[in-house]
C-alpha cells in the first residue's frame, strides 16, 4: 500500500473533531465520522450478538430477553439515526465527490466565500438533515409506538 | 491495492450499502408491512427467513460489504488520529478484525442456514 505522508496532528483527536469556527461543511463532516464510529462499533458488537441464532432458540431467546430494555432501546435509536444521517449523507458526499453539487472553480477573492458550499450543496445538505429527522422519527414510532400500540 | 482504489471502493461499497440496508431493515419493520421490532426477530421468524438461500447469500454478501467500508473509515480514523507512522499496525489491526468478522458472520449465517432447513 502507498505510504501514507507523515502530518503532525499537534491537536489530537480535537484537530479534526472540532466544527467551531468552520462553515457547515465542516459540521456535516464531523457528524459524518462520528455517526461512521457509531455505526462501526454497532456494527461489531452486531456481528457477535446475532452469532448468537446459531446457539439454537434458548440462546437467541435468553440474548434477546437480556437486550430488549429500556436502557437499550435509546441506544439503538442513537445507532439508527447515525445510520440514517450517515448514509443520507454520504450520498451527498458522492455527488460533491463526482462534482455535481459543488458549483463552478473560481478565483479566490476576499473574503473567501467557498463557491462549494452554494445554493446547490446548502439545499442538498438540507434535505439530507430534513430526511435524516423523519427517518428517526420514522423510527421511534417504529421502536416505541408500534409495539405498545399494537398490543404486542 | 493503490489509495485511490482503495478509496473508489469505499465509495462503490458505501453506494451498495444504502440498497443493502434498506433490505435488512425492510426485513422486519412494521412500517413497510414487516412484523415488527421486537415480533419481527423472534427465532421462528429468524429461522424461517434463514431458509431461504437468498438471504443466506445475501447476509454474506451483506456483511463483506459492511466490514469493507466500516474498516476502510476506521483506518483513516486511526491514520489520521495516530499519524502516518502506525499505518501498517493500523493495516494489520483492522485487517484481522474485519477477516474475523466475515468469516465468524458467515460461519454463523451458514450455520443457521443449515439449522432451518434441518439438515
Amino acid at each position: 500500500m502507498a505510504k501514507v505522508r507523515e502530518v503532525r496532528n499537534r491537536r489530537g483527536l480535537l484537530g479534526w473533531l472540532n466544527p467551531t469556527k468552520f462553515n457547515l461543511e465542516r459540521w456535516a463532516y464531523t457528524l459524518h465520522r462520528v455517526t461512521g464510529f457509531i455505526v462501526a462499533v454497532y456494527f461489531y458488537m452486531h456481528v457477535v450478538v446475532t452469532g448468537f441464532r446459531a446457539g439454537g432458540r434458548e440462546v437467541w431467546e435468553s440474548i434477546m430477553a437480556t437486550l430488549s430494555n429500556p436502557l437499550v432501546h435509546p441506544l439503538e435509536l442513537i445507532v439508527w439515526g447515525s445510520l440514517f444521517y450517515h448514509g443520507l449523507n454520504g450520498i451527498r458526499l458522492t455527488l460533491a465527490e463526482l462534482g455535481l453539487i459543488v458549483g463552478k472553480p473560481s478565483r479566490p477573492i476576499y473574503p473567501y466565500k467557498p463557491t462549494s458550499l452554494g445554493k446547490t450543496q446548502r439545499a442538498v445538505l438540507f434535505l439530507v438533515m430534513i430526511m435524516a429527522v423523519i427517518l428517526i422519527i420514522l423510527a421511534g414510532v417504529e421502536m416505541f409506538i408500534l409495539p405498545a400500540g399494537g398490543g404486542g | 491495492m493503490r489509495e485511490s482504489t482503495l478509496w473508489l471502493l469505499h465509495i462503490i461499497t458505501g453506494l451498495l450499502l444504502v440498497l443493502f440496508f434498506a433490505v435488512h431493515l425492510a426485513e422486519f419493520s412494521a412500517l413497510v408491512g414487516g412484523a415488527g421490532y421486537e415480533e419481527g426477530l423472534t427465532y421462528t421468524l429468524l429461522s424461517e427467513r434463514a431458509q431461504n438461500i437468498l438471504y443466506t447469500v445475501f447476509y454474506i454478501v451483506f456483511l463483506a460489504t459492511v466490514t469493507y467500508h466500516a474498516n476502510y473509515g476506521l483506518r483513516v480514523l486511526l491514520i489520521e488520529w495516530l499519524g502516518g507512522r502506525w499505518e501498517k499496525a493500523i493495516n494489520i489491526l483492522l485487517i484481522l478484525l474485519g477477516l474475523a468478522a466475515v468469516l465468524y458472520g458467515s460461519y454463523v449465517t451458514i450455520t443457521f442456514h443449515l439449522m432451518s432447513v434441518g439438515v
